[in-house]
């Protein structure tokens, strides 16, 4: 490796560009910083470079391996982890719900896991601007919760949402189009542009070609360059220096093309999500006093109940992200902590074929025989809560990988409240496809997103976070990312990590002017 | 011309009629024609002997594949390239490939004494059903969790498989032809005549 250059200083540095980062780097920027963002990932080009095609688009996703244990191992890569200017929004479902206020209130009401160090109230007028930033697409009002209205009229439902909703219809369970960050109808924002409306090409988990959804590549990240900001992809953070007498951060290390370069800051804003984030604090020994760098590792409870139909449903087809239920938010019937919703899912071949040969371990005639149902075949998931457990947690393994860091390595067993809440959902699921005419009903168990290795809290005892993002140990580090999460919600994380995100900058510039005056 | 690669010639030129037209965006075309039409990369990872097996266990599992799989798992394998994960139970993905096309060798030996490519399909069958199942022991497997092996190459070859163009048509899934967008998406909406043969 090249020695390593140095840069002209700068105000922040924002390492990670997806929902945590991208909506910081716009504010901070619009607030008149002087902000650069270090991405590992490639910039793309939509329109040009998005083939539709599950293999062709694998690049968008983070492929540097690691390793996976435990009773429940989660599965990485395509499941959860994304890379490229906009992160994980470029393969994001963009199912947009808002958390509800008792979702953040999960000790108070149930005596387990955490409450949020911040209330919905924090959180509420965050989620009103998002929503008509991105231009979310959704039922006004939206039946649970807080009642609200959305922007954009909800999107059409395709075969699978229409059949979730007539298997839910049929046990009483009310359904709704979901609120989803996919246009409705061509939108315009200011220091955006124009976006066009989506044309159901059902291909948002592979990467939007038509800039429809509110991936962060064509929502913040123009706004944050129309500000002045400077993203540089290709870049990957590896090192942190530190002045010793201040435990500030005064510089970031990142390579490119095998080039050493440091950029000297004033603030670092840590964005590389639930996986990265607390591994380059691990390898950097940094921030972690209160030993809770990479613990409380959990993953939404996410099975998949999947059935065959008479119907023909093309289930490639309109947003894979169609209609929701939360009646299951706290169900009356529960015997465990917390809830979950009910959302369908549309889904592309290759993904449906590797599930079908994981979870069913079909093969020959009998593989062949079962995709070649492929266009009568729909699912429902869910996702639910996951309580943090001692025992689920991330660590640096003593097996390097290509750039010569170690692998990290991360521990995640279901306790027995996933269990029995994945218990009822799977029998409720299975009733709803029952009720919708399906047959060869099958359940694909699994875990999705990556949240809570550095947790936000009121003490610095037991979290690495305050509740404006800052760390209690690095004057100048703040994190914004999954990573910060106390509990896992009972909803998609992404609208509320973004609102987070533009909390976070809002605090660090409240305090900014608190400190000049 | 047998019946079977007559529906593959005409599965093929609706397939070629489908990526000229301008349903098929540029970056999809380029994607699918290579797939299409490039050679199947020639052998760098796997000695000559794992290859030939990984070959025959490739066609029990994914009978009538439209391309080389075993070539495209090793392809993948020598540029180093993975999914971004693992199993820590498992060694990394090349060495557990080896290993395991070792352990099947080991079992042909000791429950045929016979090459596995020597058994006949029953009986191969059989054996990988065994290793599926995780009902073997001794040798190799004492060390290599055999359903985890398995599953692994399983879902490594269904998606190479799946994503061969096609493959794609024969599921009857046009997808790929996008680049209108789709107007009707409701269950039992009509079919674009145009996608059909
Ligand atoms: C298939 C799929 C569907 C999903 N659907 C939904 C959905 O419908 N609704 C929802 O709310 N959420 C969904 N999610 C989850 C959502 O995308 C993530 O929760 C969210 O994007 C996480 O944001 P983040 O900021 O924590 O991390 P990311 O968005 O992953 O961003 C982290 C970024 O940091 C970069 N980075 C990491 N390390 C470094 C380094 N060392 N140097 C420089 N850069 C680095 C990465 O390249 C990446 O771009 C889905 C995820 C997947 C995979
Ligand atoms: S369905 Fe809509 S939002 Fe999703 S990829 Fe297609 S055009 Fe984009």
């Amino acid at each position: 490796m090249s020695q390593s250059s140095s840069l002209p200083p700068v105000d922040a540095v924002v390492i990670g560009t997806g929902a945590g980062g991208a909506p910081l780097l716009a504010r901070l920027a619009q607030a008149g910083l002087k902000v650069v963002a270090l991405e590992a990932g490639r910039q793309w080009n939509p329109a040009t470079d998005f083939a539709t095609d599950e293999r062709a688009q694998a690049g968008l996703f983070w492929t540097d391996e690691r390793l996976t244990a435990g009773s429940n191992p989660t599965a990485f890569g395509r499941n959860n982890s994304g890379t490229g200017v906009g992160g994980s929004t470029l393969h994001f479902t963009a199912y947009t719900p808002r958390a509800q206020p008792d979702d953040l209130r999960l000790h108070s009401e149930f005596g387990v896991g955490v409450d949020w160090p911040l209330t919905f109230d924090d959180l509420e007028p965050y989620y009103a601007s998002l929503e008509r930033f991105l231009g979310v697409s959704g039922p006004s009002p939206y039946p649970w919760g807080p009642a609200h209205d959305y922007p954009l009229e909800a999107l059409p439902l395709n075969g699978a949402a229409q059949l979730m909703q007539r298997g839910c219809a049929a046990l009483g369970i009310q359904t709704s189009p979901a609120a989803n960050a996919a246009l409705s109808g061509s939108y315009y924002t200011a220091g955006v542009g124009w976006r066009a409306a989506c044309t159901n090409r059902g291909f948002c988990q592979a990467g939007c070609s038509t800039g429809a959804k509110a991936s962060m590549d064509v929502t913040f990240i123009p706004l944050a360059l129309h500000h002045g900001a400077e993203v540089r992809s290709g870049y990957f953070v590896t090192r942190f220096e530190t002045d010793p007498a201040t435990n500030r951060i005064t510089g970031v290390v990142y390579t490119q093309d095998g080039l050493e370069q440091r950029q000297p800051c004033e603030h670092v804003f840590l964005c590389a999500g639930a996986i990265e984030t607390p591994r380059l604090l691990l390898l950097n020994e940094l921030a972690n006093s209160s030993g809770q760098v990479g613990r409380n590792f959990m993953a939404h409870t996410g099975i998949q109940v999947w059935g065959r139909f008479a119907d023909d449903v093309q289930p490639h087809k309109g947003i894979p992200g169609g209609l929701i239920s939360e009646d299951t938010h706290r169900p009356h019937d529960a015997d465990f902590a917390g809830g979950y919703l009910l959302q369908s899912i549309g889904v592309m071949p290759v993904t449906y074929a590797s599930q079908v040969a994981r979870g069913r371990g079909l093969w020959g005639t009998a593989l062949r025989d079962h995709l070649l149902e492929y266009n009568h075949v729909a699912g429902i998931n869910i996702l639910g809560e996951c309580l943090p457990y001692a025992g689920n947690y991330l660590e640096l393994s003593d097996e390097l990988d290509a750039r010569g860091l170690p692998k990290p390595r991360v521990h995640f067993s279901f306790g027995d409240n996933e269990r029995r809440l994945t218990a009822h959902a799977e029998a409720l699921m299975r009733q709803i496809w029952g009720a919708a005419g399906a047959t060869d009903i099958w359940a694909y168990p699994r875990s999705a997103h990556t949240i809570g290795t550095c947790r936000m809290g009121f003490d610095r005892e037991d979290a690495v976070v305050n509740p404006d993002g800052r760390s209690f140990d690095v004057p100048n580090l703040y994190i914004c990312d999954n990573s910060v999460f106390p509990s896992a919600l009972s909803v998609n994380p992404a609208l509320t990590i973004m609102a987070l995100s533009l909390r976070t900058a809002d605090r660090f510039l409240e305090r900014a002017k608190r400190l000049e005056s | 011309m047998t019946d079977e690669q007559r529906e593959v010639q005409t599965t093929l030129s609706q397939l070629q009629r489908l990526l000229e037209s301008d349903r098929v965006t540029p970056p999809t075309r380029d994607a699918l024609r290579t797939r299409l039409l490039e050679p199947d990369p020639h052998r760098a990872f796997f000695t000559e002997p794992e290859f030939a097996l990984l070959e025959v266990v490739s066609a029990r599992l994914i009978p009538q594949a439209h391309s080389n799989l075993a070539a495209q798992v090793d392809a993948r394998l020598a540029k180093g390239e993975g999914k971004g994960w693992r199993f820590d139970t498992l060694p990394p993905d090349g060495a557990m490939y080896q290993l395991g096309l070792r352990g099947l060798e080991e079992l042909a030996q000791s429950r045929h004494g016979s090459r596995f490519a020597a058994l006949s399909a029953l009986e191969m069958d059989k054996l990988l059903l065994s290793v599926q199942r995780g009902e073997v022991s001794g040798g190799v497997w004492d060390a290599l969790p055999a359903a985890r092996f398995f599953t692994e190459l399983l879902t490594e070859l269904t998606e190479l498989h799946y994503s061969h163009p096609l493959t794609q048509l024969e599921i009857g899934y046009t997808g790929f032809a996008d680049a209108h967008g789709w107007q009707q998406i409701g269950l039992n909406s009509p079919r674009d005549s145009e996608l059909e043969r």
